[in-house]
């Protein structure tokens, strides 16, 4: 097969990608209460994080140290959680199990490439998590701090960039997970990436209230284009920054091709099917 | 993986699975400590058959710890004090808590998997061994994480408190309570199966919410919710308590720490007994591995 009629392929290919991502919201929307039910945690955080700020205001001004009122602290936390809560569990993805089980063999004989696949399933269910939480995340913030002013424009632009971070924390996440193919259990490595988003990238606290030594490092290195700037452009009041955001999270992502390209071609090497 | 049959052999159970009352005390002692040996043992070397993957999760969770308290440390460097709670408070509450999870979920590493053990009827297996059912279900299994919580206790607490040998004692005792006390609430959170059916995602919700107040400063919370935290979410018990042991030591503290614990232990006996009447067995053949 030529480059260029592989190349002919890719819109086809996407085609399925996202038509699997639709089957796939499709069939979570049977289980919206499942999934309302594992909002209490993200709930917890928001009551937490509300008492922690409330408390601290007690005895310093919030707002004159971090640059944001509580209540757009708060608004920030929704759209951080309703990011990090999204992402697959730690324990034993989709592409873990199919390793270990041995699944993958069947998987690959599938009418669409298995990494294609597994883009549409995981950032199709990702999707719906996302909104569940969002929706969920921001009835909270309006009872417990009250509504905030939100620019339409720097939301749309905030839910748009978010989408494209879906994909770039994919290609890495699904990169960690074929380490499954050498390593038992990729349960650590899962748990490594998603604290390095959590802390460099700006889940609890906005940038702004981080030492400047930690913010300086946060800023040089790319996870706070996966959690802090989409947050960010959530609270402000305009869309400034998010062209180079979303650069930004584009070239994570097709950086991040590399290593799952490699480690896909290598791991298949591993594959066996015997038939049965 | 069962614990050498010597030491367990020697302990007579009546038809409930409950001891029987003619044990002195000084040998049950030794006979459960026995057991609960062999138990970690044989949970060790299972876990070291893929020692890359034991060290690997250890190390990740060490790290995933001190991720958290690098996060503290960066709101105490903007933010001096929280409800009169300053950094050290917030490193000794960090240690005590993550090693006393770690503690009862590497010697009872079975904990927060009893509600579907339950649900899919998977009790049998324990049912005819020669020992309390409860116990068996609790250590035959080691959280391969757990140590890893625990050594970022001890390392932590070690480092950034610069403890006198009086508060490495405190800090002990503290663990030990706040173990006791997590794995009282995961007995009787995950026992809810007994009666509610699949209450795993319950279990689950309950869990996080004991860890998540566990880990932050207990004065923030107000009202309702600290009343919450002192009975039915007893994260007040595992962090505030023992923080305020540190503070200022009273024995009248200490000895109400350890008061609760028993308390909360002996509900959790009780309580999954009274559960395990309402067991019915799911006629699963299963091994043991």
């Amino acid at each position: 097969m030529s480059a260029s009629s592989s190349l002919l392929g890719i819109p086809r290919l996407l085609r399925k990608t996202v038509a699997v991502a639709e089957v796939t919201v499709a069939s979570q929307l049977a289980y919206v209460g499942e999934q309302l039910v594992r909002t209490i945690f993200l709930v917890l955080i928001l009551y937490t994080f509300t008492q922690l700020w409330n408390a601290t205001n007690r005895f310093q001004d919030v707002e004159a140290v971090t640059g944001l009122s509580i209540a757009q602290l708060i608004w920030y936390l929704v759209f951080t959680e309703s990011i990090l809560l999204s992402a697959p569990g730690l324990r034993g993805t989709q592409v873990d199990e199919d390793v270990k089980s041995g699944d993958l063999a069947y998987r690959l004989a599938k009418p669409i490439p298995y990494p294609f696949f597994q883009l549409g399933a995981d950032v199709g269910s990702r999707v719906f998590r996302f909104a569940i939480n969002l929706v969920v995340g921001c009835l909270v913030a309006l009872v417990v701090v009250g509504p905030i002013r939100l620019s339409p424009l720097s939301v749309a632009a905030a839910v748009g960039l978010t989408l494209t971070v879906f994909v770039a924390d994919w290609v890495w996440i699904f990169s960690i997970s074929l380490l499954s193919f050498w390593v038992e259990d990729t349960f650590g490595l899962h748990l490594l990436y998603r604290r390095l988003l959590m802390l460099l990238g700006g889940m609890l606290l906005p940038l702004e209230a981080y030492p400047e030594w930690l913010a300086a490092i946060c800023r040089k290195l790319p996870f706070a284009y996966l959690v802090y700037h989409p947050s960010r452009l959530f609270v402000q009041h305009e869309p400034s920054g998010f062209g180079h955001a979303r650069l930004m999270v584009l070239l994570i992502g097709v950086v991040g091709l590399l290593p799952l390209w490699t480690l896909y071609r290598f791991g298949l090497r591993r594959v066996s099917a015997q038939g049965g | 993986m069962t614990p050498d049959s010597p030491r367990t052999g020697s302990v007579r159970t009546d038809a409930r699975g409950s001891e029987s009352p003619r044990k002195q005390p000084r040998s049950r002692l030794r006979v459960w400590s026995g057991f609960a040996r062999a138990y970690a043992l044989a949970n060790l070397q299972s876990a070291l058959e893929y020692r890359v993957s034991f060290a690997t999760q250890v190390f990740a969770m060490m790290l995933n710890d001190g991720m958290w308290l690098v996060f503290w440390l960066a709101y105490f460097d903007k933010f001096q004090v929280v409800e009169g709670w300053g950094r050290a408070d917030i490193v000794t509450l960090w240690a005590v808590v993550a090693a006393s999870f770690g503690l009862a979920t590497t010697v009872c590493g079975n904990l927060f998997r009893l509600a579907g053990l339950i649900v899919r009827g998977e009790l049998d297996i324990y049912l005819a061994l020669p020992k309390p059912v409860l116990p068996h279900m609790l250590m035959s299994r080691m959280s391969v994480t757990a140590p890893g919580d625990v050594l970022f206790g001890v390392i932590g607490f070690g480092l950034l408190v610069h403890p006198t040998p009086g508060q490495w004692i405190l800090f002990l005792s503290s663990i030990l309570t706040g173990s006791i006390i997590f794995v009282a609430f995961g007995v009787v959170s995950q026992s809810l199966s007994f009666w509610l059916g699949n209450a795993e995602g319950v279990a689950e919700q309950l869990t996080n919410a004991l860890i998540n107040f566990s880990t932050y400063p207990t004065p923030i919370f107000r009202g309702v919710v600290k009343l919450a935290l002192f009975t039915l979410l007893p994260a007040g018990f595992i962090a505030y308590l023992p923080v305020q042991l540190f503070r200022e030591f009273t024995w009248l503290r200490l000895a109400a720490l350890w008061g609760v614990a028993a308390l909360a232990l002996t509900l959790a006996v009780m309580v999954f007994r009274a559960g395990l009447r309402r067991y019915e067995s799911g006629n699963l053949v299963l091994t043991r591995q």
